[in-house]
């Protein structure tokens, strides 16, 4: 028996659980001629701002431990050239059945709003994924995020602005995820996207130099994925809202660990750089899996973790 | 894609700098001279791939030249032929190659973008600066394995420097060099760049600098092969964010790695 892997994340149906993370897929075009945009469920766009940004200034990236440190800025074209230059090609990804998120970054509350506004009015987006959790910007981003009465009034302020379904994605930079999680839950959200990068940096020895032009920057990767699948599983404990999981998810294996903490559906960020067939590659295994292990659905295993036994 | 490697072999002295010959048909009859590849080795502890520049392809092959200079590079010698890469690519834009007499500088073992060049463009000159005397038979080892028999004639400061040739300056002279110490670009006198129709260079950022203001000077068209940090090679990641003339960035892998003198910012680099 062939082993269903689609999900519902709220009103959303998804062919199947892998999302593509913002920031690590562009507009969905830019990986066109090197992976098969078919395979995956869906993709959240680079970080969208109602203006252009360019950026922080280089070097933006280095490699750590099982992870990467970046400090990209959130450089994008802005609404405008969104709608002109890639909104086509996203269309037609999400006309082939793929979900489309657009993954929305402002400095302001009345910014989001606007921002929202505007997506709204254009055609071909599934839903929206707030940003209130990138570490590399100074106004709005994880300033936002770490405050559960300010991601209230924002989720709740963009929630009014828009009819598209409201994903909130949050930062594992805050002492108690659960509150914040809490607050984008009662501010309206149809999901949460648990976990953003963790803030790091790095230094070179001999030239006694930051390696990133910003200092800090998000950790991502393998490494945090322990951390991710926690904070997954604390939220999964307390809120019946849907959870999209993500942080270092590479392998099949990594899916159903999210699934079993609680996630409806996961989203895979770093792991496309580690190897452009990524995707792909999980869901050939994950539908292994599931045969192997007699799993008709993935829903079915859904927050079924459970405790080990003492020796 | 999956690559494999034919063979790789260590190019000259000191042997830290070596030529990895791939097996990637597809990727090998769409290579351009200045385009690369994003590598890595499926099973090594570092996650991100590297971005390599692709020096030749002929046959079904590509060549690499890479200097060990740090724990991914010192791994890969170990690898023996047919161990499978993680390879993908070709990526970013390459020389425009539309030049009558082309003027190609290599600083350093990081020669691989106009070594392709050279090997494209039948009328073009290529002129190659390396730190060592004893680098010199890196170029001798890649000419052998191309089967390009071409003479290399050593050059200082002072040297004619005559369209077509092949040339070579040292910064550190050894036993039976006759030319004085020079780095690349110092022979590069107006006289000698008057059969240039255009310079098309690759190497450090300080060269590539000076190898821009030296064309602006004569007026000839300048492209520049740039190097950049970066995690995807296709415009995903955004980070190998480089200063543009305009003001802000581009990203090197899209735009580049090749790119007229004139889209940058130097003053910013």
């Amino acid at each position: 028996m062939k082993p269903d892997l689609s999900c519902k994340i709220g009103g959303l149906v998804c062919k199947n659980p892998l999302i593509a993370a913002s920031g690590t897929f562009g507009f969905g075009q830019e990986w066109e001629a090197h992976i098969d945009l078919n395979q995956i469920g869906g993709l959240v766009t680079k970080g969208l701002s109602l203006h252009p940004r360019e950026g922080n200034v280089p070097p933006r990236l280095v490699e750590t431990a099982s992870g990467m440190l970046n400090s990209i800025g959130l450089a994008n074209p802005g609404l405008e050239a969104f709608a002109r230059d890639k909104l086509a090609y996203l269309q037609k990804l999400a006309d082939a059945g793929c979900l489309v998120v657009v993954n929305m970054y402002a400095e302001s509350q009345e910014e989001f709003v606007t921002l929202a506004k505007e997506l709204c009015a254009l055609k071909g987006i599934h839903a929206l994924e707030l940003n209130l959790s990138c570490p590399n910007v100074r106004e709005g981003g994880m300033a936002f995020g770490v405050e559960p009465d300010s991601v209230l009034r924002i989720t709740q302020a963009v929630r009014k602005a828009s009819g598209l379904p409201l994903w909130v994605k949050l930062s594992p930079n805050v002492t108690n995820i659960v509150a914040i999680a809490t607050a984008a839950a009662h501010g309206g959200a149809d999901a949460l996207c648990l976990i953003n990068t963790l803030l790091g940096m790095a230094i070179d020895a001999r030239t006694r130099k930051f390696k990133l032009g910003n200092v800090m920057g998000g950790l991502s990767g393998p490494a945090i994925k322990p951390v991710a699948l926690r904070m997954v599983y604390q939220v999964a404990q307390q809120l019946s809202i849907p959870i999209v999981g993500l942080g270092g998810i590479c392998q099949a294996e990594d899916v159903v660990e999210f699934f079993l903490a609680g996630a409806s559906a996961v989203q895979v960020g770093t792991a496309n750089f580690m190897n452009p067939d990524t995707m792909p590659n999980i869901m050939r295994d994950l539908g292994e899996f599931c045969r192997r292990e007699g799993i008709e659905n993935m829903s079915e295993l859904k927050g079924m973790a459970c405790h080990a036994c003492p020796l | 894609m999956q690559a494999k490697i034919v063979k790789q072999y260590p190019l000259g002295s000191p042997a830290d700098v070596w030529a990895l010959v791939i097996h990637a048909p597809k990727l090998a009859a769409q290579a351009r001279p200045g385009q690369f590849v994003m590598l890595k080795e499926p099973n090594s502890p570092h996650i991100l791939a590297r971005p390599f520049s692709i020096a030749a392809a002929f046959d079904e092959n590509i060549v690499i030249i890479y200097q060990q200079v740090g724990k991914v590079t010192n791994h890969l010698p170990l690898l023996k032929e047919n161990h499978e890469l993680l390879m993908w690519g070709p990526l970013g834009r390459g020389f425009n190659l539309n030049s009558r007499t082309p003027l190609l500088l290599g600083g350093g073992v990081g020669l691989a973008p106009v070594l392709f060049a050279w090997l494209k463009h039948a009328k073009a000159t290529l002129m190659l600066g390396f730190d060592n005397w004893q680098r010199f038979s890196l170029l001798s080892a890649v000419l052998a394995e191309l089967k390009r028999g071409v003479a290399i004639n050593q050059t200082g400061p002072n040297s004619k420097i005559v369209a077509g040739g092949v040339y070579v300056t040292s910064q550190r002279p050894g036993p039976g060099w006759q030319e004085e110490c020079a780095l690349v670009l110092d022979p590069l006198t107006p006289e000698n760049l008057k059969p240039f129709d255009a310079i098309m260079a690759c190497g450090p950022w300080p060269m590539l600098k000076k190898a821009a203001s030296m064309a602006t000077v004569s007026e000839l068209p300048c492209q520049v092969a740039a190097e950049a940090l970066m995690a995807c090679g296709v415009g995903a990641c955004q980070g190998c964010a480089t200063p543009k003339a305009e003001g802000g960035y581009l990203n090197l892998c899209q735009a580049g790695p090749v790119l007229s003198s004139l889209q940058l910012d130097w003053e910013r680099i």
